[in-house]
């Protein structure tokens, strides 16, 4: 297919579970197993192997940009329409404020019992990976100490 | 005719019994109506894997792969999914037949087999039946975590590269429709059956426009392959479970539908029985009066 790379395409998530994200998007950016893919409108049939990283999707018609963490999978490209088959996913989309923080602070802990040496050197990669969802997505962490958060 | 007081109590358990059986069958509506959701939304990424999977079998140049070939082994692994709890009709029963015929198979044909097992229920029936059973997965209620299940298949796909077993395959009631559920057997390796399985009950429009050489592969095709196939053995493993909790929860639904009518029907008929014998008790203490009066009036 030949054609310029502006304008939008179709994105889908899927996992076993349902579907996570269905949109027109103008970019979006997975995690290749060999580094990051960004994919624009009229890009070449592609089959790729996904590791673990950030699915990033941008300039989608009507909401703000959408970020996920995976860890593993598959992404197909074909004829204007991208889509990641993933089995394990982490988001923030669709999730009440309590339940982010609880992620973000159960995040912070493995990052910290990892630099103990006591975490799963994955789960301690993907937990870096949700901080940095979180930055990316504009979840704020609620500050480790007693204090109220500044007005 | 029985006494009164004797009929209020079976009335009163009735309605005991009738009220236990409608909470179930609440229960199970709700697990349902939530286990019906995952499995519609899930449709797409079975679908869209099929597409994978068709795409890389019709290659022009086939792919090799230690899980597309055959083994020659005598050995074969049974996971066989069942449920914790009775009370769901003849769910788990139509699946001990399923094993029934496995076992038989395998004598028949010189086989061993290594069941495994999940659900508490089940697992007592083929214990029953004296299947001698490897293992029970009893980490998880109902549907297991991707943990989970990743560490159930890779113990499968380890003993298939060994060359261990020869065949794993799924005993469980599959989800056809809401109308539909049936107790089947799934081949999860060799690969070949699992494509073709998933192929043929895709809901997508074949045969597709592009083919494999059209796509930029990256890595290459052995490699994607390989986490395909792995891919597919878990999506597959953890859909079965899926589909076979969706089925129970219908089972049982429907099996305590039937027991809460039954329920109903059988306080009306005590409620008659109870009337009958209280006016027939009411009928001969007049007679006694008229009886006594009249012997008095003489």
């Amino acid at each position: 297919m030949v054609g310029w790379a502006t304008g939008v395409f179709r994105f889908v998530l899927l996992t076993p579970h349902g579907k996570l994200l269905d949109c027109r998007a103008g970019s979006v950016v997975v995690p290749g197993h060999d580094g990051q893919i960004g994919v624009l409108r009229n890009h070449a049939p592609l089959l790729c192997k996904l590791g673990l990283g950030l699915v990033r999707v941008e300039e989608i018609a009507g909401r703000k940009n959408a970020c996920f963490v995976v860890n593993g999978g598959f992404a197909r490209v074909s004829e204007n329409h991208m889509a990641v088959l993933a089995y394990d996913v982490t988001t923030f989309e669709e999730m009440e404020e309590g339940e982010a923080q609880a992620l973000l602070a159960q995040a912070r802990d493995t990052i910290a019992a990892g630099s103990r040496g006591r975490a799963d050197p994955t789960e301690v990669q993907k937990a870096r990976l949700i901080l940095r969802m979180a930055k990316y997505t504009g979840v704020e962490p609620v500050p480790a100490t007693d204090e109220p958060a500044p007005a | 005719m029985a006494g009164t007081r004797h009929i209020l109590e079976r009335r009163a358990a009735a309605r005991n019994i009738g009220k236990v059986t409608h909470t179930m069958e609440t229960v199970s509506s709700v697990r349902y109506r939530q286990y019906f959701r995952m499995w519609v939304e899930g449709i797409e990424f079975y679908d869209t894997l099929a597409q994978l999977a068709y795409l890389i079998v019709t290659s022009e140049r086939p792919i090799e792969h230690p899980l597309m070939e055959t083994r020659d082994a005598t050995r074969q692994i049974l996971l066989v999914i069942g449920s914790n709890r009775g009370l769901c009709g003849a769910y788990n029963g139509n699946l001990c037949r399923l094993v029934d015929v496995h076992v038989r198979m395998a004598k028949r044909f010189g086989r061993e087999l290594e069941v495994y097992t999940h659900g508490r229920k089940l697992t007592h029936m083929l214990r029953q039946r004296r299947i001698p059973i490897e293992r029970e997965f009893d980490e998880f209620d109902e549907v297991p975590t991707p943990d989970q299940v990743r560490d159930i298949c890779d113990g499968f796909v380890e003993a298939y590269r060994a060359n261990r077993v020869s065949r794993v395959a799924v005993v469980y009631t599959r989800f056809f429709s809401p109308a539909s559920q049936k107790a089947q057997t799934l081949t999860i390796l060799p690969m070949p059956d699992l494509i073709d399985d998933l192929t043929t009950r895709a809901t997508v429009i074949w045969p597709w426009e592009l083919a494999f050489e059209d796509f930029i592969l990256s890595p290459s095709a052995e490699e994607i392959f390989d986490g395909l196939a792995t891919l597919m053995v878990r999506a597959a493993v953890q859909g079965c479970f899926l589909e076979a909790a969706l089925s129970e929860h219908l089972g049982r639904v429907v099996a305590m539908r039937n027991a809460t009518d039954n329920a109903e029907e059988m306080i009306e008929q005590l409620t008659r029985e109870y009337n009958r014998a209280r006016q027939w008790q009411i009928t001969n203490e007049l007679l006694d009066i008229v009886g006594g009066a009249l012997a008095a009036g003489k």
